[in-house]
């Protein structure tokens, strides 16, 4: 079991962590939660919200990148550092 | 198969992340990202949020969670769970594909909320109700799409969008009346709020969506100022926020929740209010 000290600093990376992913779009939001939470396949991620399953992983790579920056205090990182060796399927 | 040599991808390295990555491409994969440590680093900070979201949809906040995971390690925890979920999943998915037949109970099922538990669903149902405060509170302008001048109106779009018949309370016994109201966009259908604004200039808002599951406790909330009580009867969600004090955003609540709910103008707030966990 946690200490106090430890309980408390996870409480607050819970509300931080929550908070940061109420401020993504919503339409990153569900795919991050269907996939990452709910472990649907990227296909039935697709069929569930109705879009191409390019769309989904488009939206999936943006809503973990746009969370990473939230949580690292840098949300004007969003659109850059990229690696541009990598290509991205549309 | 996908051929040999095919070059590595971002989709490819969320796949392999997510446990999605077909077997033959594993091995690249991995030779990618011992090659390229910068993308492994990035991709490590992935599969921390990855469980840690988890974690906190879970609400399972009973074990520390190492700062960083690495990817193998969310790997051989997610394959365990794949499987015990595989049923669960072909089963909501059959259903969806059955479409219009139990249209009511297959929306729930599409909904991203429906099938998350309901703490989980409160939290973000509460902080999007906030953040809709704080937006569109302070318009001087345009702080409503349509007024209460055209109120049969505003009721008859926003019950059409949401999907069932919604009734404005009438806030007046605490001093606030209705302004209108607005249509907000929510994961994957429209939430709506309505606003009220008192003699002094004070404003509130009442916040409403559907698809968050059965019934949920009183909760409340604040952040930066605003607070909110937030409650789920019937698959839908109500939220109440205002930079008030909590005994007066209760007592509104209250209000709310009498002239909305089926049980009446007699029915008591339901629960206890809560502390936020």
């Amino acid at each position: 079991m946690l200490g106090v000290e430890g309980g408390q600093s996870w409480a607050l990376e819970h509300r931080d962590l929550l908070r940061a992913f109420a401020a993504l779009p919503g339409e990153q939001r569900s795919v991050v939660v269907l996939i990452g939470v709910e472990d649907f396949s990227y296909l039935q991620a697709a069929r569930v919200l109705g879009v191409p399953i390019g769309t989904v992983m488009s939206r999936l790579s943006r809503g973990r990148e746009r969370l990473r920056h939230y949580l690292s205090g840098d949300v004007n990182r969003d659109q850059r550092g990229r690696n541009v060796e990598l290509k991205r399927v549309k | 198969m996908t051929p040999p040599g095919r070059p590595i991808e971002r989709d490819d390295l969320h796949a392999r992340l997510d446990g999605q990555l077909p077997r033959d491409r594993i091995e690249d994969v991995d030779s990618y990202l011992t090659a390229h440590l910068e993308v492994e680093a990035e991709f490590s900070e992935y599969a921390a949020q990855r469980e840690a979201l988890r974690l906190a949809f879970a609400v399972q906040a009973s074990e520390p969670i190492p700062a960083r995971l690495r990817i193998a390690s969310i790997l051989q925890e997610r394959q365990r769970r794949r499987y015990r979920q595989l049923a669960q999943i072909a089963a909501a998915v059959s259903l969806l594909v059955l479409g219009g037949i139990g249209g009511w109970a297959v929306r729930d099922l599409a909904s991203p909320l429906g099938s998350l538990p309901p703490g989980a669903v409160a939290r973000m149902v509460t902080a999007d109700a906030i953040a809709a405060h704080r937006t569109f509170s302070v318009e001087a302008r345009h702080p409503v799409e349509v007024d209460a001048g055209q109120e049969a109106h505003l009721v008859q779009w926003l019950s059409k969008r949401l999907g069932r018949q919604l009734v404005v309370p009438d806030l007046k016994a605490a001093g606030f009346r209705l302004m209108g109201g607005r249509l907000l966009p929510a994961e994957d259908r429209p939430a709506a709020q309505f606003m009220y604004q008192n003699g002094s200039g004070d404003r509130l808002t009442l916040y409403l969506r559907d698809g968050v599951g059965g019934e949920t406790a009183l909760r409340y909330d604040e952040e930066g100022g605003v607070g909110a009580f937030y409650w789920s009867d019937q698959g839908f969600g109500y939220a109440i926020a205002a930079k008030a004090d909590r005994d007066l955003l209760l007592r509104i609540a209250e209000l709310v929740y009498q002239q909305t709910s089926p049980n009446g103008a007699g029915a008591k707030i339901p629960p206890a209010p809560r502390k936020p966990s």
